[in-house]
This record gives C-alpha cells, sequence and structure tokens, in this order.
C-alpha cells in the first residue's frame, strides 16, 4: 500500500509541477497586459501549490478515522456557510459563489464537496443494514446530496451542483445502495436539474449555444473556439514548452479552466495524452487504495475523493474539447485554481492517508464487505 | 465496496477517456491543418514595409530631397500605469527637451493611443532605443526633407502626409519614386501588439527610382533671388521666371517669386504653392511679335527692310484703335520689331492669310499642352480662324486675344532661335537606382519643325537688333550678345484692359549667335516701370550676367552663327515616359533626319529623297558625286532621277522642293 501512496503522491506532485509551467505560459502575457509582470499571475499560483504540498502533506498524517466525528458538525456548518453565501458573496459572472475572508477568499462549494463526501462515506458506514429501505436508509442519505447540491444550485452554481450529484450517486452505487432507488431518482433529479438548468440565464445560454453549435456543425462559443484552435495548433508533437502563440490573450483565461488547451498546443496529442493517462493512473491508484482500504468508510472516502478528481478532470477536458457545454471547472493540480487548489491537495493528503493506514493493517476485509452487500 | 460495481465504474471511466482520446485525435492531428490555418491567421498580420523613396538631384548631382528616418512615439494609455507616465514624461522631458508638465497634458487625453513625439529625429530616438515601458511603442515615419528648402520647390512639389507627391516631380513621378513595399509577418496578440517578426516570410521593399533633374541648382538660385528682388524693386505682384536650354528642351530653372518651403507645404496657401509659370496664363503682348514676324519670314511674305507706316501712335483699323507707345512714321520691318510697333505689326501681319498664321502658331504650341513632365499644366487658348472678327489676326500679331502660359512662350522662343525645333519642355535628365545605374535615359523629344533654320538665323538677328538698339537694351551686356524681346500687356480686367496693371515680360536668349540658354522673365503687375523693357529686361540682365559669370568659357567660344540645322539633335526616344499622345509627325521628322545618315550610297543607285529637307538633299545628292539643282524651299517633293535607277557620276538632279504643310501636324 506504501506503493501506491508514492504513485499518488507522486502523480499529483509531477502534474502540480507540469501545472505551475502551463500556468507561467498561459498566463505571462495576461499578466503583463494587465499587472505590468509577466509572473503576476504565475506567483500566486506558486504561492498556493507550495501551500497545497504543505497541505497535502499534513493530511496524509492526519489518521482518516478522526473525520467520523466531525462529519454530522461539519455538514450542517456547511450548510449555513453556503445558505451565508447565497446572501453575502458578491456576485462574479452572475454567481454568488465566494466568500472573501479578507486574506483569502474561497468557494463554499469546494469545501462542501469534500465535506459530503466524507458525510456520505459515513453514513454509509453506518446505515449499511438499512441501506435498502428506501425511507429508513437511502432517504438519509439521499437528504444530504439534495440540500448541499441544492444550495451550490442555488448560488447558482450548477455545474459544481450537478457533478456534486454525480459524484454522490457514484458513491451511493458503490455503497451498496439499491438500483431502483438510485434510477428512480437520478431520473427525478435529472428532470429538476434540467429545469434548473433551464431557469438560470447564464447556464441556459451556455447550454443552448452548445445545442445550437452542434447542430450545426459549428464551436459553442469564442473560448471553446479558441481552445480548439490551439489544441489543432498542437499537432502531434506541439509547439513547444512556453511557445504557445494562442496564450497571447487569445484565448480568454487561458491559465484557468481552459489551460487545456495551451497544454494541447505546447505539447500536442502525445502530451495531452500521457496527461490524461496520470488521471488515469491516479484514479486506478485511487481505486486500489480504495479496494484494499480497511474499512468501510476508508473504501468509500477513497473512492469518492478519487472519483472527484477523476470526473472534474474528465468534465475539464471535455468542454476544452467542446463535448459537452461549457463549465467553470478548474483542470485538478493544473489550471490556475486559487483555493480549489488547495482543497484538492487536502483531499489527495487523505487519500494518502487512508493508503498509509491499510498498508498499515494487512488483515484482508475485502470478504466482510462481499458478504455483507450482495450484487 | 461493491467489486462488480466498482469495475463498472472503471469500465465506465476507461470509456470516458478513451472519448477524450479519440476526440483529441481528431482535434489534433486530423483537423490539425485546418485549426493551424485558421489559428495562423489570427496570430499573425502582414505588415507593409515601406519602400524608401527615390531621391532626387539636379542636373550636377546636387542632392536636393532625400529621406530621414523619423521615429513618432505612441503610448497605449490603456496600458501605462500612472507611475510609468511620471517616468515617461521624465524620460521624454529629457531627451526632446519640452517640460514633463507638456508630456503629462498629452497623457492625460481621452483617446485611447496618442502620440507623444511625431517624427523625432534619429539622433533623438537612439536615445530612446533602451527605454522600454508597457504601452510605449513606435513606428518609423520617414520624413522627405527638401535640403534646400524653398529651392526649385514648384519643381521638386512635395510630398502628402501618405507619403505619396502632390506637386511637381513628385506627383509626376509618384510612382517611379516610390518604389514596391514589402511586407513582413508579424506575429501579434489578441491585441494587435506586435510579439515577433517571421523573418523567412519577409518581402523585403524595393527602394524607390531616384531622379536627376534638369535643372541646375545654381541657376535656379540665380532665378529665385533675381525674381524675388525684381518683385521687391519694382513692387509686382508676383514673378515667374524659366531658364531653358533651347538646343534640348530642358529646364534649366523654373521660378516663381515668393516660393514655398516643401518641408512645411502645410503653412502656405494653395495659391502660394501653385507653379505659375505652368499653370495660369496671360496675353503675352509683344513678346509674341517675334513668332508673328517669323511667320511672315518664313513664307517670305515681309523681308526686314520692307517699309511700313506707323501712323505715329494711333491707327484705326476696323473701328478699333491700335496704339503704339513709342509714335513713329516709316518703319522698316526690322524695326517693327526693335521699336515693338503694334502698329506695325498689325499692318504687316495683313500679308499672311489667316489660317497660314493660325498654323504656325499652333506649330509654335500655342493653344496645346507643352507636354512637360510636371502636374497641372493648362493649355492656354488660341482661337481658329473660323470663330475670328476682322480685328483678331492684327491684334494676335502683337500677342493680344490670346492666352499663354509662361512655359509655352520658353518653348516656343527656344524653337523660334535653336533653328527652327520645337522641343518638348522636360525637367527631368534620368532615373537612376541607387547605384547609380541608369533606369531611363530622357532624351530630348522634337516635336516638330516651325520654322527653317535660316528663318530662325534671321529672327535672331532681329532680336539681337532689339537688345542692341530697340526695347531691350535694358538688357544688354558688355562681352557677350544678346537677342530677346520685351513685352508689355495690358492686364484684362473684368472684361476690360487695365491702365493701371501690366503683365511685363521678357525673353532673352545668350549668345545670341549661337543660343545656349532661353530665359524667359515675367513680372505680375509692376507698379515701377510698367514696361517689360524697364522691369523684366533688367531682371533678366542680372541673371544673365550671374549665369556668364558662374562660368565664363562656357558662352565665350561661341560657334559661327550659321549653325547647322539639327547639330545636336538626338533621335527621339519613342519610349519616354510621356504619357500625352504624340503628334504623328514626331516620328516623320525623326525619320528624315535618320534617312540622311542611312542613305545607301555604295549601291549606286538613285534614292528617294522625298521629305528631305532641302539641305540633307543637297548632302546625298553631293555625296553621290551627282550636279544638283534645287527649285523652291522646304521639304523635296520630287526629283529628276527617278528613285532605284543606277548613277551616272556628274549628272545633273533637279529637286523641287516645297514648305512643309503644316495642315494637321499640329491640330487635333
Amino acid at each position: 500500500m506504501k506503493k501506491l501512496a508514492v504513485i499518488i503522491f507522486f502523480d499529483a506532485f509531477i502534474l502540480m509541477l507540469l501545472g505551475l509551467i502551463i500556468v507561467m505560459s498561459a498566463s505571462s502575457t495576461y499578466s503583463e497586459f494587465k499587472f505590468d509582470s509577466l509572473f503576476h499571475l504565475f506567483n500566486y499560483h506558486f504561492a498556493k501549490v507550495v501551500v497545497g504540498i504543505a497541505c497535502l502533506i499534513f493530511f496524509s498524517a492526519i489518521p482518516y478515522e478522526i473525520y467520523k466525528k466531525f462529519s454530522k458538525a461539519a455538514i450542517i456548518a456547511i450548510t449555513f456557510l453556503l445558505l451565508l453565501t447565497l446572501f453575502i458573496a458578491p456576485e462574479i459572472k452572475g454567481a454568488g459563489r465566494w466568500i472573501n475572508l479578507g486574506f483569502f477568499s474561497f468557494q463554499p462549494a469546494d469545501i462542501a464537496k469534500l465535506i459530503l463526501i466524507i458525510h456520505l462515506a459515513v453514513l454509509l458506514e453506518v446505515k449499511k443494514d438499512v441501506l435498502q429501505n428506501y425511507k429508513e436508509g437511502f432517504l438519509y442519505l439521499l437528504f444530504w446530496v439534495i440540500v448541499i447540491a441544492g444550495l451550490v444550485l442555488a448560488q447558482p452554481n450548477v455545474s459544481n451542483g450537478v457533478l456534486l450529484v454525480f459524484v454522490s450517486f457514484m458513491l451511493l452505487y458503490v455503497g451498496g445502495a439499491k438500483l431502483s432507488h438510485l434510477l428512480v431518482t437520478a431520473l427525478g433529479c435529472l428532470i429538476f436539474a434540467g429545469i434548473i438548468a433551464m431557469t438560470i440565464a447564464h447556464s441556459r445560454e451556455r447550454i443552448l449555444t452548445f445545442i445550437h453549435a452542434a447542430q450545426h456543425g459549428g464551436t459553442a462559443n469564442i473560448q471553446v473556439k479558441q481552445a480548439l484552435l490551439g489544441l489543432g495548433s498542437g499537432g502531434i508533437f506541439g509547439v513547444g514548452m512556453g511557445h504557445s502563440l494562442q496564450s497571447n490573450l487569445f484565448l480568454p483565461e487561458a491559465y484557468g479552466d481552459f489551460i487545456f488547451a495551451i497544454l494541447g498546443e505546447e505539447l500536442g496529442f502525445l502530451g495531452s495524452v500521457i496527461v490524461l493517462c496520470c488521471y488515469l493512473i491516479l484514479f486506478l491508484a485511487g481505486i486500489l487504495v480504495a479496494k484494499k482500504a480497511k474499512d468501510k468508510f476508508g473504501q468509500l472516502l477513497a473512492f469518492g475523493i478519487t472519483m472527484s478528481v477523476t470526473i472534474y478532470a474528465f468534465v475539464n477536458v471535455a468542454v476544452a474539447t467542446g463535448l459537452v457545454p461549457t463549465t467553470g471547472l478548474p483542470l485538478p493540480f493544473i489550471s490556475y485554481g486559487g483555493t480549489s487548489l488547495i482543497f484538492l491537495c487536502i483531499s489527495v493528503g487523505i487519500l494518502i492517508n487512508i493508503a498509509f493506514s491499510s498498508a498499515a493493517v494487512k488483515k484482508p476485509i475485502n470478504q466482510n464487505i462481499n458478504e455483507t452487500v450482495p450484487a | 465496496m461493491n467489486n462488480s460495481r466498482a469495475i463498472w465504474i472503471i469500465i465506465f471511466v476507461f470509456i470516458a477517456f478513451a472519448t477524450l482520446v479519440a476526440r483529441l485525435f481528431d482535434i489534433q492531428i486530423i483537423r490539425s491543418e485546418e485549426l493551424k490555418y485558421y489559428a495562423k491567421r489570427q496570430q499573425t498580420i502582414v505588415e507593409k514595409i515601406r519602400a524608401d523613396r527615390g531621391l532626387i538631384y539636379d542636373r550636377n548631382n546636387v542632392l536636393l530631397a532625400y529621406n530621414r528616418n523619423d521615429v513618432s512615439f505612441f503610448l497605449d494609455l490603456r496600458m501605462v500605469s500612472n507611475k510609468n507616465k511620471i517616468k515617461i514624461a521624465k524620460k521624454f522631458s529629457s531627451v526632446f527637451g519640452e517640460t514633463i508638465r507638456h508630456y503629462e497634458d498629452l497623457m492625460d487625453a481621452s483617446g485611447k493611443t496618442i502620440c507623444i513625439e511625431k517624427k523625432a529625429p534619429s539622433e533623438k530616438s537612439n536615445l530612446l532605443k533602451n527605454f522600454k515601458v508597457a504601452g510605449l511603442f513606435h513606428r518609423e515615419d520617414p520624413t522627405r526633407v527638401y535640403y534646400y528648402k524653398d529651392l526649385a520647390s514648384y519643381v521638386l512639389g512635395y510630398v502628402g502626409s501618405d507619403y505619396h507627391g502632390v506637386d511637381g516631380v513628385s506627383k509626376y513621378y509618384d510612382n517611379v519614386l516610390s518604389g514596391q513595399d514589402g511586407s513582413m509577418v508579424v506575429l501579434r496578440d489578441a491585441v494587435g501588439d506586435m510579439i515577433t517578426v517571421e523573418e523567412k516570410e519577409t518581402k523585403p521593399a524595393v527602394p524607390g527610382i531616384s531622379l536627376v533633374l534638369t535643372i541646375d541648382k545654381n541657376y535656379q538660385q540665380i532665378l529665385e533671388e533675381e525674381l524675388n528682388e525684381g518683385v521687391k524693386k519694382y513692387g509686382g505682384k508676383s514673378a515667374a521666371g524659366i531658364i531653358m536650354d533651347p538646343n534640348n528642351g530642358e529646364i534649366l530653372a523654373l521660378a516663381n517669386s515668393g516660393g514655398f518651403n516643401p518641408n512645411k507645404y502645410w503653412s502656405y496657401s494653395d495659391t502660394a504653392r501653385r507653379d505659375r509659370a505652368i499653370t495660369d496664363t496671360y496675353e503675352p503682348g509683344s513678346t509674341f511679335k517675334s513668332f508673328s514676324m517669323a511667320a511672315l519670314l518664313d513664307k517670305n511674305l515681309v523681308n526686314e527692310n520692307d517699309e511700313v507706316f506707323a501712323e505715329n501712335g494711333k491707327y484705326k483699323f476696323e473701328n478699333v484703335f491700335i496704339t503704339d507707345a513709342h509714335k513713329s512714321g516709316w518703319l522698316s520691318a526690322r524695326q517693327v520689331i526693335e521699336e515693338s510697333s503694334n502698329i506695325g505689326m498689325s499692318k504687316l501681319t495683313q500679308k499672311i492669310d489667316d489660317d497660314t498664321f493660325y498654323k504656325y502658331l499652333r506649330a509654335f504650341g500655342f493653344g496645346n499642352y507643352t507636354s512637360i513632365d510636371l502636374p497641372g499644366e493648362v493649355s492656354g487658348m488660341l482661337r481658329k480662324p473660323n470663330v475670328w472678327t476682322p480685328v483678331s489676326k492684327a491684334f494676335l500679331s502683337f500677342g493680344y486675344g490670346l492666352s499663354v502660359t509662361p512655359i509655352q512662350i520658353a518653348t516656343a522662343y527656344c524653337a523660334l532661335v535653336n533653328g527652327g525645333i520645337l522641343y518638348q519642355p522636360q525637367v527631368v535628365k534620368k532615373e537612376i537606382k541607387r547605384d547609380g545605374t541608369i533606369v531611363e535615359q530622357d532624351n530630348p523629344i522634337q516635336v516638330r519643325r516651325v520654322i527653317s533654320a535660316a528663318t530662325s538665323a534671321r529672327i535672331r538677328q532681329l532680336l539681337i537688333d532689339v537688345v542692341k538698339e530697340g526695347t531691350g537694351t535694358e538688357a544688354s551686356l558688355e562681352n557677350i550678345t544678346i537677342g530677346g524681346k520685351t513685352g508689355t500687356s495690358q492686364k484684362l480686367i473684368d472684361g476690360h484692359y487695365s491702365k493701371e496693371f501690366y503683365n511685363s515680360s521678357f525673353v532673352g536668349f545668350f549668345p545670341a549667335e549661337n543660343p545656349k540658354i532661353v530665359c524667359l522673365i515675367l513680372v505680375n503687375s509692376p507698379t515701377v516701370g510698367r514696361y517689360g523693357g524697364l522691369v523684366a529686361a533688367p531682371i533678366f540682365k542680372n541673371v544673365a550676367e550671374r549665369i556668364i559669370s558662374m562660368n565664363p568659357g562656357n558662352f565665350e567660344n561661341y560657334q559661327s552663327p550659321n549653325q547647322p540645322e539639327g547639330q545636336d539633335f538626338k533621335i527621339v526616344n519613342a519610349g519616354n515616359t510621356n504619357n500625352k499622345p504624340a503628334l504623328s509627325q514626331d516620328k516623320e521628322l525623326s525619320n528624315t533626319i535618320n534617312q540622311s545618315n542611312n542613305v545607301d550610297i555604295k549601291s549606286g543607285l538613285m534614292p528617294d529623297l522625298s521629305n528631305y529637307s532641302l539641305r540633307e538633299a543637297i548632302s546625298v545628292i553631293s555625296r553621290l558625286g551627282l550636279k544638283c539643282k534645287i527649285n523652291g524651299s522646304g521639304k523635296v517633293v520630287s526629283q529628276s532621277i527617278t528613285p532605284g535607277i543606277s548613277i551616272h557620276k556628274g549628272a545633273l538632279c533637279v529637286v523641287v522642293c516645297k514648305e512643309p504643310d503644316l495642315v494637321g501636324a499640329s491640330v487635333y
């Protein structure tokens, strides 16, 4: 299990290192243009990476069982924080998502995601006996998913909200919830999410332009168009590290949600695929950690965290390549991300701790789970 | 954890990532070329490299106009922080000497981009080479420099803000001077700022061709100084002057009083910038009598000694009074010109019929463009005989009832004194590349023969007498013979001839026996002296004196008075740069001149002499060893020995000649 911990650590570390280089390349022109300094954004990002790695190491040393005790209090607290955000957060790009504490601002949704995964993992372990019962078990879990995801959606942060529901359902599915319950609820959620997405102006716009573009064979919007030009310019081998031309203000926020386009331009098809493989390795390593975790809480927590990172990576790349409508989600470890990078590092720290913990206890526990949860 | 469910999820994730890889394959490999094309199109712009404009030299290779590599500095205010604004103001202030406040005020402007320093000379802009601030950029902004400022400004013209010629040769030869702009591919960002230049795809500019003018800088300077001095002295509104080489039509100097500085053309009015020597018409007055006399002499209708009664100064002709300034009784034709008698001239002119007179005047180029290679020329006005009144011819004979430009008079005088050939006036001698190789040699262009060489010689003598003992004595110089004619015409103001305003002119030439210089001086509305002989003649004299004293050797050893016809002619260059329609007779004329040298003497066969000039015919016949008898004058129309027949030496050949018929030659 130690090997998995090392793999996960270095995988994340390499991606963050690559992120530093690409952010430097993608943000320099913008920084120069906006702040008179090539390194303005890079310096911020560098600081976040350093703090992130510190957090990663710190949290990998904290025994993950501790979270069991605080999960309920934490989820109630975050619920209030999200409610607070709804009223006090300043509007950025039509969405009140941020809380500013003066010295740093963060998206409560980022913490809520982690806390929800922890709490769902706790509940799945606690309620494993009554899970098949809709009212007693499933509904109890669904309640928190709906509360947290609902508040995130209400910010409105449709993409984060939808992914939160998606990751939660994955967790419930793997955690042994009844398939029929999941399907019925998923259908309900889908209809509800659809209604929500179409009522909120900016997400409706994004979806409609995406559908329109898909029908007419064009590209959805300027960002996606520029992202495709960047990726296409890269060809097989790329234009070389630091030689991106699309980052010369052509691709808006090239260092943020669309950083994959710059990465693809500089590293080409081969580089892009290698980066995707890094995420897949992280995913597989995470799944193995989950499989070998010493208790069900550890398993589900590891799975939830792994799933979250993987889904975010997938959606971000899918957006940059124009496969799905534009969302405001960062590319894990690589994007100029601010605080979401720090929470991501905390999650990975927890994942590594789970890997270490299971390595310490060499007792096979897989059979137990198979017995208690029939397929 | 449910293993089989976990496996489903692993499969699901792998499918998702496989989709991404497939999508990337499509974008980055299959559609790569297409996307690269569009990306490149927005990332690069093709920028013009301005071609260096051709230089302008005078005939002795004195540089008159060149380009200075100035640089203009611009600021994109959106990109400049307040801290940098202070930095920029301080730096620019120290380099250009303006106050810091001056630059701060400039930067307070509301525009997005401002020009902070326009056309900074390179010695200043070099000081700013290493001064780099975001938002500060510069652009090459060359300045056309006319080194001698006002000198020859009307010939040179100037360039406008777009660096294209606006007047003078700058405009007429703009295509030649401009060269071909090059281009370079510039990498830019979305805001349009240059990042770097693609060296491989840069197409260099082809610099413009340089012009060597026929203008002599020294003559030009003399003429300008004397014109301005004359206007000051005689109180005229303006004055124009032209110095030409009569033997090839080259303009040696062309000036208007006042002048303007082409380096600062914008501070002069359109009137001040107008080249009055070619764009303004006037009634020539007595200077025109020479042409009337030339027609009469050429037609053998008048002899220099024929007497005519000048009516003592006042003559009623067809109910109109013609008056003379100098009241005279009987005058010889020579004296009519010497004393400039209007009455005498109008009486003599009655001997020539309207059509012939008109044809001579047209042949001299009146009522028509001279086709000088300068823009804006006007043709003046000469009515056709069918609309003449009974008095038209009489008035035309002393230069009233038509309008001419100074360049027309100067050009026609060249034909009058050079042996009878009208040349097209030109200001450009040759077009050369930067390395000095000649691109185009602008050879003299003969338009037509107007009068015979003999007539020309007779007119020269008459005009020498004018300066010796007639109205032009003010123009005479001690060591050289000057010929010339004065002219004083009342200005036509609101349909009446003014008693107050005159155009006073003098056209002279020297050395009179073999003229190398023809010079016209025209003073508009002088208040002192009025008469051409008293105003323009002294100006001419000063010009002539200074020109001769500059290089006396050029004018001392003149040749015999009987200058052989066509001595200095060069064959017309058919490929001249002029676009104006050439007369059909041009070719004929040049062919004729060609023929006399090309005749096959050795074949022993009689050549066809038709259309040969008298002189050429005699030359050919004597070379063939034949005796010759000539009937008539002008061009050969028939010969007694049929062309193609073998020749017996010593045989007699009778050649019949006729004056060249000018019908249709100049009227179109």
